[in-house]
């Protein structure tokens, strides 16, 4: 369910959508509560909406670690997850990364929407080459380094490395 | 009733009836008719054992009415990373109460059925230790607020949430497990 936060714009709107919750788990508090539960009931019917909060406090502080560029927090995702998050980690807005791949930001835009999960073999394989790496498609993927956070690259360095693909063997 | 394929990548709007079995021989599983070479039949296979395994728990607590299939595994996703459902309780009070969650966990002990214990386990976020095992994410319909809203800024159910892509808004199917309460007189 939960959506990643895939640029400044999206952390702003899982920001203001935290805040939404934490106010609607006060107000759906105070309406069970005067409905005659008790607390454990009322803990208990919140437990999908807490859950939900957790989901969004999660995805946040992802992209803040990927901002900064920690990928060791993509150990273990979907492929699709690693490539949004190598990106990210990458300091490269959808729209150069699209400048790279020769097709629109527009294109880039809907298939990390789809966590790229409906493109072609191919077309994630490219995407993959374009971020310097190569593609590993099984369910757990390969370990991913945390290299642009142990050298101390600035995230103009890691553009500038990802503008110059070279897969290296490194795998996501 | 057999599964309606896909209308632009997800299920025409509407309740679909299915057993597990219908489930796991369909188009959903084999990938039949999509053309769809990466379509990986053998992680959706292993995404309806364990769905089998979590439908029968839920099946034998003779709490639940009905379990809902929805999210990327009914729709044109050549391999979701778990199955999102939702289930409708005989009464709400099974959920307040803990009975529910207390019969999992005797039916299912090593089962992690807890709302409220949460594991990163390969997941972009935390979820709780039964997602870990079952890699099915499931939240009852108590017919209360979800935490989701829609495009139009309403804040919706589960019921509405999941019949809604979230991209346009538009409707769309799910599939329907139905339960008949393995201890009611009827049953026997």
């Amino acid at each position: 369910m939960a959506l990643m936060i895939r640029s400044p714009r999206d952390l702003n709107a899982q920001k203001k959508l935290r805040e939404q919750i934490l106010e609607l788990i006060a107000s759906q508090s105070k309406k069970l509560a005067t409905e005659g539960k008790r607390d454990d009931q009322i803990a208990r019917r919140l437990e999908p909406l807490r859950l939900r909060l957790a989901e969004v406090d999660d995805t946040i502080e992802l992209y803040t670690r990927l901002k900064q560029g920690d990928t060791t927090v993509l150990k273990g995702m979907d492929f699709g997850v690693r490539l949004i998050g190598l990106r990210i980690a990458a300091g490269l807005t959808q729209r150069e990364l699209a400048r790279l791949l020769s097709t629109t930001a527009g294109q880039v835009a809907r298939d990390e929407v789809n966590e790229y999960r409906t493109i072609s073999r191919l077309r994630l394989e490219r995407v993959a080459h374009a971020l310097g790496r190569n593609l590993d498609l099984s369910p757990l993927g390969a370990e991913v380094e945390n290299s642009a956070r142990r050298s101390g690259r600035s995230n103009a360095d890691r553009r500038n490395r990802a503008a110059a693909p070279q897969t290296s063997g490194r795998t996501i | 009733m057999s599964i309606p394929a896909f209308e632009n990548g997800a299920l025409p709007p509407g309740e679909f009836e299915v057993t597990v079995d219908e489930l796991e021989a369909s188009y959903l599983v084999t990938g039949h008719g999509l053309n769809r070479k990466d379509w990986h039949v053998a992680h959706r296979a292993k995404l309806v054992q364990n769905l089998r395994r979590v439908s029968e728990l839920l099946r034998l607590t003779g709490m639940v009415s009905a379990l809902y299939v929805n999210g990327s595994f009914v729709q044109l996703v050549d391999s979701p990373s778990d199955v999102d459902c939702y289930f409708l309780l005989h009464d709400e009070l099974l959920w307040d109460d803990g009975h529910l969650q207390s019969r999992l966990r005797d039916l299912d002990p090593d089962g992690g059925w807890d709302w409220t214990t949460l594991k990163r386990c390969g997941a972009k976020t935390r979820k709780p230790l039964f997602w870990c095992r079952y890699r099915v994410d499931l939240v009852p319909e108590l017919g209360g607020p979800s935490g989701i809203w829609g495009r139009d800024g309403s804040l919706l159910t589960y019921t509405e949430a999941f019949q809604q892509r979230t991209d346009s808004g538009a409707a769309k199917g799910v599939l329907r497990i139905s339960f008949v309460n393995p201890y009611s007189s009827d049953s026997r």
